[in-house]
Order: structure tokens, then C-alpha cells, then sequence
């Protein structure tokens, strides 16, 4: 009724008026009924992401407690299968020194007990050093990573080098032994998955951001491999490394080589304001 | 018949007025209480142009327009100005501000003197419908809420789209027709139907308690934080 009254016949203006407000009012109320129902959208895809990446958080941390379980178990089986059996020796030679009173005898058991105990120390200094490289934490990751390097190469089974070409500011160590953690964590699967003949490792700084490439001509994973391997239950090493980089905001990248020769892995890792500017 | 809807037009004004009064909680809300003033502010305007005693004075009702539209837009872009999260948006908002009252200034002293200030009108509501869907945008992008009408404010600018929207035309033609006894009765029926509208819209606003951050994306606890205690 009202909107017949507007638009009275003979009075083009009023049309004009009539149709413009219909069509403003239509348009307006069909961007709100669009907002209302594209908002739900957005936030019904927001809480699927949500929940997606809470689920591969929870996976990340089901691993890394997983990892420090297997680590313990390894410790405590080192320590009960071979330093316990070690110092039990040990002490019976050392009894034996009770009941014995031959000088020649007892001579000859505390010289045996002294050799266990010197091997029991070597061996407590090695899980102690597998545990926290002391190379690491007195000479930094350079010498650390040059030193694992050069033992792979010593071992004979395949060529292993590495080269820091800007690594004059040392990185704080607990980022230091994260970063070393990775790299043992990447070779160890070099060596054991991939039948290399090589690694090679290199570090350069980008920015702000500090960059380790390695390098291996065995078989290796891509980035889709990584991120499919990420999302399962197996994969518990790759997963520690991802949980281990989040720490650092750091970001892993796996990739083939242009001459799809090579595979390529890439660790990134900004750095600090502290250590851009130094003091 | 009209009478009764003129004065329902001037006194739903009130309706959001008393509204915000009780509603206690909004009052620390700037922005809502520029919408206070405002609606005020059109009840005595609209009061005052309609009563009889302002027949006498009708040469002063478009300088009343003309204040309306420069004194009501800076109200409600003060409103924008406060909950529009975008600092470009807000510097925009000040430009415009500037822009606009130099303009409408202009107009009126190239205008003859009982003219509508049509120009002004129409770049006032098309600014503010710019602000609101920016704002309605806005909202879209960091959803707070999962139903976006639980919120007060979404309502407050959805009755300013559906009055400036509604109007927009009615302000474009008003300098040229605002004469014409047809034209004048249309103008007072479709801006008094439309301010019914905007004022019931923003009476809901009012009512509606609001739930902010019921939902939150960034509310759940970081994995980072979680490692962090662990390591």
C-alpha cells in the first residue's frame, strides 16, 4: 500500500525512487544474509583447521614423550646390563680379597677389580657423552657437527663432510644442542634408510635467518612424503624433529635436487634479536 | 493516519535512548554512547521541524538538515571510528571526516538558501555503508562469535545499512523535488519507515547481551608452550 502510493502513476521520479530504494534494500539485505551465513562458514572452517592442527600437536607430543621414553630405556638398560654386571664383578673380586689372604692373590684381584672399574667409568663417560656431547658444550655446534661427521667418515662406510661458511657467533646452547639433535636425528636416518655413498653438510646465514643444508645421494623423502609421514603414527624420528624445530620457530624442507641426483634437506632458523645485534 | 506516524517516527527515537539507559553494562561502551547522543539529538531535531511553532521558522529547517546531516554523520563515524580495527580504515575515517564537513560547508554557501543538502546526504550514506560492510567484513574475518547476530554492534550497523541504504535515492532527489507537494509526502513516509526500521534494529542491538569472545581461534593453549615445560 505504501509503496503503491510512492510509486503513483505519472510521476517517473517516483519510480525511479520506488525501484532505487527496492533495489538498495534488496542488495543490502542480501549482503547481510551472506555475511551471517559466510561467517559461520569461515568459523566452522576455522575450528576443522583447529582441530586438525591440534591433532598433529598431539601427535608431535605423544612422539616426543615416546622419544624420551625410548632414551631412558636405553640409559637404564646401559647402565643394568653393563655397568651393573661390570661393578658386581667388581665387588666379588674385591670379596675375594676378604677370604683370601694370599698377598699374590689379593694383588691380583684388586689389579682385576681396578680394570673393571676403569671400564666402568669409560662406559658410564660414554653414555654421559651421548647424552650431552661434550665437544657441543665446550666448543660449540661447528666442532660438534665436524666431529660426528668425522667419525662417520672414520667408520669407513660412507664420506662425510661438512662446512660452516659463517658460523662466527655462537648460537646460544640450548639452540645449539636442538640444532645438533636435528642434524644426529637427519643423519642417523641418512644412514640408515637411504644407502648413501655421501652427506654433506652447510651452514650459511641468509638475514636474519641461519640456514644448514644437507646433502646426500641416497634415497631420500620429498616435502609431501615428509608431510604425509608427519600426519601418520610412524615417523616418530621425523616427528621429533618437528616438534624439536617448533621450539626454535625453525622450518624443515625436503626436497630433490634439480638433477634429481641428490635430496636435499634444509633446516631454517631465525635468529634471535639478541644474537642479530650484537651487544 | 499521518499525524500518528510522524510522531511514531519522532518518538522511536527515544525507544534506543531509554534502552541504553537501562542497559548499564553498555555504558562503558564510547561508541554506544555517541549512538546515545545521536538518537537524541534526531528526536529533538525531528521534534522541532515537525511541530507547529517551527511552521514560523520553515526557512530554518533545511539549516536544521544541513546540521543534521554533518553533526549525525560525525557521530556515527566517531562510533566507526572506536570499533573499526583497521588503523588505514580509522586514518581513512579522519580523511574523510575532514573531507566531508569541508564540502558540506561548500555546499552550503553555494547553495540557495532553502535548498536540501542532496549532495552532502548522499556522500554521508554512501560513506557510512562503506564504513559498515568494512566493519561487517571485519567481523567476518576474525569471527568472535559463532551466530555474528549474538552481537550488539552487528545489529547497530545493520540498521545504519538498511537507513542509509533505504534512503539513498530519497537524498539524491530531495534537492530537485523536495518542492513538489508528492514528492515531500513520499520523502516523509520512505525516511520515516526507514527510521522506524533503524531504530527497532538498534532497540535489538540494545537488548541483545553481548557474548564477546565466545569464541576465540587463538583461546587454545600453544604446542610451543606445552614443549617448552617439558624440555
Amino acid at each position: 500500500m505504501l509503496f503503491l502510493q510512492i510509486s503513483s502513476p505519472g510521476s517517473p521520479v517516483s519510480l525511479v525512487l520506488f525501484f532505487g530504494t527496492v533495489g538498495m534494500l534488496a542488495l543490502t539485505i542480501g549482503l547481510i544474509v551472506f555475511i551471517i551465513f559466510h561467517q559461520r562458514k569461515v568459523i566452522r572452517y576455522q575450528m576443522q583447521l583447529q582441530r586438525l592442527e591440534q591433532e598433529q600437536q598431539k601427535m608431535l607430543l605423544n612422539a616426543s614423550i615416546r622419544l624420551q621414553e625410548e632414551e631412558r630405556q636405553r640409559i637404564a638398560a646401559d647402565l643394568h646390563d653393563d655397568a651393573g654386571p661390570l661393578l658386581a664383578t667388581a665387588r666379588l673380586y674385591l670379596n675375594e680379597n676378604l677370604v683370601n689372604l694370599d698377598k699374590t692373590t689379593q694383588l691380583q684381584s684388586i689389579y682385576n677389580a681396578k680394570q673393571i672399574i676403569d671400564d666402568t667409568i669409560q662406559l658410564i663417560r660414554n653414555i654421559s657423552h651421548s647424552l650431552m656431547p661434550p665437544t657441543l658444550k665446550n666448543f660449540g655446534l661447528e666442532s660438534a657437527v665436524n666431529d660426528l661427521f668425522q667419525k662417520i667418515s672414520g667408520s669407513g662406510s660412507m664420506n662425510a663432510s661438512c662446512r660452516f661458511h659463517d658460523y662466527r657467533d655462537r648460537l646460544h646452547p640450548d639452540q645449539e644442542l636442538i640444532i645438533f639433535r636435528v642434524i644426529q636425528e637427519l643423519v642417523n636416518n641418512i644412514l640408515k634408510h637411504s644407502n648413501a655413498s655421501f652427506i654433506h653438510l652447510t651452514q650459511n646465514l641468509g638475514g636474519t635467518k641461519l640456514y644448514i643444508r644437507l646433502h646426500h645421494d641416497g634415497r631420500g623423502i620429498t616435502q609431501t612424503d615428509f608431510e604425509k609421514l608427519n600426519k601418520s603414527n610412524v615417523g616418530l624420528g621425523l616427528k621429533n624433529i618437528q616438534s624439536r624445530l617448533k621450539l626454535l620457530h625453525g622450518r624443515i624442507y625436503f626436497e630433490k635436487d634439480m638433477s634429481q641426483t641428490y635430496y636435499k634437506v634444509t633446516i631454517e632458523i631465525p635468529k634471535t634479536e639478541e644474537e642479530v645485534q650484537p651487544s | 493516519m499521518n499525524v500518528i506516524f510522524d510522531y511514531l517516527t519522532i518518538y522511536s527515537d527515544i525507544l534506543p535512548a531509554i534502552l541504553f539507559l537501562l542497559a548499564t553494562s553498555k555504558h562503558k561502551d564510547k561508541g554506544l554512547w555517541v549512538l546515545f547522543f545521536l538518537n537524541i539529538y534526531s528526536f529533538l531535531n525531528n521534534l522541532f521541524i515537525s511541530s507547529d511553532w517551527s511552521t514560523s521558522l520553515h526557512a530554518y529547517d533545511y539549516i536544521l538538515y544541513r546540521f543534521f546531516t554533518v553533526i549525525g554523520y560525525s557521530l556515527i563515524v566517531y562510533f566507526f571510528y572506536r570499533n573499526l580495527v583497521s588503523r588505514a580504515m580509522r586514518k581513512i575515517i579522519i580523511v574523510t571526516y575532514v573531507l566531508f564537513v569541508g564540502y558540506a560547508i561548500y555546499d552550503y554557501l553555494i547553495s540557495p538558501p532553502q535548498s536540501f543538502d542532496s549532495i552532502p546526504s548522499a556522500i554521508e550514506a554512501t560513506l557510512i555503508i562503506i564504513f559498515s560492510i568494512f566493519y561487517l567484513f571485519e567481523q567476518i574475518k576474525t569471527p568472535r562469535v559463532f551466530f555474528i547476530y549474538t552481537l550488539d554492534k552487528f545489529w547497530i550497523v545493520t540498521s545504519f545499512l538498511i537507513y542509509y541504504t533505504g534512503t539513498f535515492f530519497l537524498f539524491i532527489f530531495a534537492e530537485s523535488y523536495f518542492d513538489d507537494p508528492a514528492f515531500s509526502e513520499n520523502y516523509t513516509i520512505i525516511n520515516n519507515l526507514f527510521l522506524i526500521l533503524k531504530n527497532v534494529f538498534f532497540s535489538i542491538g540494545l537488548l541483545i547481551k553481548n557474548k564477546q569472545n565466545e569464541y576465540s581461534p587463538n583461546s587454545y593453549p600453544h604446542f610451543e608452550n606445552i614443549l617448552e615445560k617439558r624440555f
